[in-house]
């Protein structure tokens, strides 16, 4: 055996050029493999973790039949045990509650259709990042209950400025149509379309006045500390919370679409990490099939003086492993390298970009992260394959005879 | 010359069809709605969850010009809508405000109940808005009627796939109307009952709109009163007087 590894070692050496050529194949293919999926499961954390705490949050509670067809009388009354049995939930960072409803609003001469967000305004502060979205004047505050803030472009449309009265309309729980006055104390820009387009915020209590919601709410809105956990707290919550009879919702479930999104984009990336291993597969097929037609004569000859074709066969398999090993080895280094640089420094697109990606509500960055199961799985993947591409060669060993071997080729 | 008689009766004898199709739809129409009248109604909007009734008064000029004021309940009274041709406005009592409901919140319900606000501004359209034939007969609460269905014309500005229409042979009065979408599913089903003299004539009092896509929920309206050719004031329909904010 141990005859066989150094002969195996000094083989991959003989020919130098080719070897090295192989190593950097598979070098490559496993760094950028790696890097590949990297860069885009670190893109979508981030814009998952970017959206989920802009506004959506990680786990939502809505009263049953709220996601299919919001309205409402899908709200459910807000209380005390409510807040202690999801304060109990060890991974629940922070928990608001929000009404949500649709509303007219009216500045002047222009109305408008409208959604309207009852929020608290510190505890929001704990869930979201929608406070700090305030590009002009301030956000709500407890004192002033008549103040809302609105999305800069609807303010826009309205033509109306920071200060003005904006009379809101909106059909209450009983459906019966309240109105109130309010003053603009804010305009908000998120770079989610539908909020700057017709997001309006007002202090819950004033929501609740406005839309008969005494004591309720539509949502609350959960913050959690780690998003790859989403799963376990989401069921673990959901057995907390039966008794208060509410639907326990992931950001998934709330925002379909964005994860559809990037399930379809994770999807074609896996395509292509496919298409990447294929070509190296063949790579490897060729340099392997070379170095071993091109050494029938030697072959014969081991063969003639007694070697086992089996053994012959272990020699070449354990020279596959031996490039393998090192190009797989130095893949995996680099990988770690450029990942951990991207996941330090995320490469921002320049402004032509932001525009556009604002328009489907991601982040106009490039951010990589290590997980550990891309380096598995990536090097995994390139190692079978590889041991797959070399059977082809390696049947042509077993079927040589020696001297055939060593006169005909 | 007794061959050609045949399908020349045939010919004139489908015209006749259509023609009457049509004549009974817009008859019907021009039954219902005066030239101007005034009126008390009572709202009742029931939902599984809730139900409450609201009060209102109308007047109505053509079917150009409406007014129409809550009454109560207090939170509601002194709201006023206003439509003009195709354009609606609403008075706020609370905040004091008017407010132009925008295109895009026609299909919105209109106070709360199952009628849109787009059902007030395009109330006038259904003989001029549709092609339509007689597709039967049959009997709605005791009365003989024909059943007409209708298609919306390529270019009608309409938001319903088709719509079948219960007109009572005995007095051309709507006896009830299935709203089918473009997919065609019953969306809402309105059902004309209470037949008395009103003003004068005779009209369904209670006009019942049945949503069929949520179960249990309708709004019922009622007369309470109505005069017919009234004399209105054009000033009734400005915003002078929709802003005269009287506070009762």
């Amino acid at each position: 055996m141990r005859l066989l590894l150094t002969l195996a070692w000094r083989n991959v050496w003989r020919n130098k050029r080719r070897s090295i050529i192989t190593i950097l194949a598979v070098t490559f293919a496993v760094m950028l493999s790696i890097v590949m999926r990297g860069i885009q499961l670190g893109t979508y954390e981030v814009n998952i973790r970017h959206v989920v705490e802009l506004f959506t949050g990680y786990i939502q509670l809505q009263a049953p039949g709220y996601q299919e067809s919001p309205s409402l009388r899908k709200s459910f009354r807000l209380g005390p045990e409510l807040q202690d049995a999801l304060a109990e939930e060890d991974e629940v960072l922070a928990s608001a509650p929000r009404i949500v409803g649709d509303g007219l609003v009216s500045f002047r001469d222009n109305s408008q259709g409208a959604i309207l967000f009852g929020v608290d305004p510190s505890a929001e502060r704990s869930v979201s990042t929608l406070p700090d979205k305030v590009s002009a004047g301030f956000f709500l505050s407890e004192k002033n209950p008549y103040d809302v803030v609105v999305g800069h472009t609807l303010l826009e449309n309205l033509g109306c400025a920071l200060g003005d009265d904006l009379v809101v309309l909106a059909q209450g729980y009983d459906g019966s149509l309240g109105n109130l006055k309010f003053r603009i104390v804010g305009a908000m820009k998120t770079g989610i379309l539908d909020l700057d387009r017709s997001a309006v915020l007002m202090p819950l209590a004033t929501a609740q006045e406005l839309l008969l919601m005494e004591g309720r709410a539509t949502m609350i809105v959960v913050r959690l500390e780690n998003l790859r956990r989403i799963d376990q707290v989401r069921e673990s919550l959901a057995a907390r919370l039966d008794p208060f009879g509410l639907a326990v919702l992931s950001w998934g479930e709330v925002m379909p679409d964005l994860r559809e999104g990037i399930e379809l984009d994770n999807v074609s990336g896996m395509l292509m990490l496919a298409i990447l291993i294929l070509v190296v597969a063949f790579g490897i097929t060729n340099t392997v099939l070379m170095s071993v037609t091109e050494r029938f004569r030697e072959f014969g000859i081991v063969l003639s003086v007694g070697m086992q074709t089996r053994t012959l066969v272990g020699l070449v398999v354990l020279e596959i492993a031996f490039i393998v090993a090192i190009g797989t080895t130095a893949g995996n280094a680099l990988a770690y390298g450029i990942n951990s640089y991207l996941a330090a420094n995320p490469i921002s697109f320049g402004s032509e970009f932001e525009q556009m990606y604002a328009e489907y509500g991601f982040l106009p960055r490039i951010e990589s992260i290590i997980l550990l199961s891309s380096f598995v799985n990536n090097t995994l993947a390139i190692l079978g394959v590889s041991l797959l591409a070399s059977l082809y060669p390696l049947t042509k060993i077993l079927r040589l005879e020696p001297l055939k071997g060593i006169r005909y080729t | 010359m007794k061959r050609r008689s045949i399908p020349l009766l045939l010919f004139s004898f489908s015209l006749l069809n259509a023609q009457s199709a049509y004549e009974i739809v817009k008859r019907s129409e021009d039954l219902v709605r005066g030239e101007s009248s005034r009126g008390s109604f009572r709202m009742t909007v029931v939902t599984p969850e809730y139900s409450r009734t609201i009060i209102m008064d109308s007047w109505w000029k053509g079917t150009d010009k409406a007014l129409i004021e809550i009454k109560s309940p207090p939170r509601e009274a002194g709201n006023k809508t206003l439509k003009v041709g195709n354009e609606l406005w609403m008075y706020l009592r609370n905040t004091e405000t008017t407010i132009k409901v925008p295109p895009s919140m026609m299909m919105q319900s209109w106070n709360g109940s199952d009628f849109t606000n787009d059902d007030l501004v395009r109330e006038s359209s259904m003989a001029d808005d549709y092609t339509m034939e007689i597709a039967g007969e049959d009997t709605v609460g005791g009365a003989p009627t024909w059943i007409i269905d209708l298609s919306p014309r390529p270019t009608a500005p309409v938001v319903w796939g088709r719509i079948r229409h219960w007109v009572r042979k005995s007095d051309y009065l709507p006896a009830r109307t299935e709203y089918f979408d473009e997919k065609g599913t019953l969306v809402r089903t309105m059902l004309y009952s209470d037949f008395r003299r009103f003003g004068g004539r005779v009209l369904p009092g209670k006009w019942r709109m049945l949503d069929n896509l949520e179960e249990g929920e309708y709004t019922e309206l009622e007369y309470l009163s109505l005069d017919f050719d009234v004399n209105i004031s054009d000033r009734m329909f400005s915003f002078r007087e929709l802003e005269r904010g009287r506070r009762q």
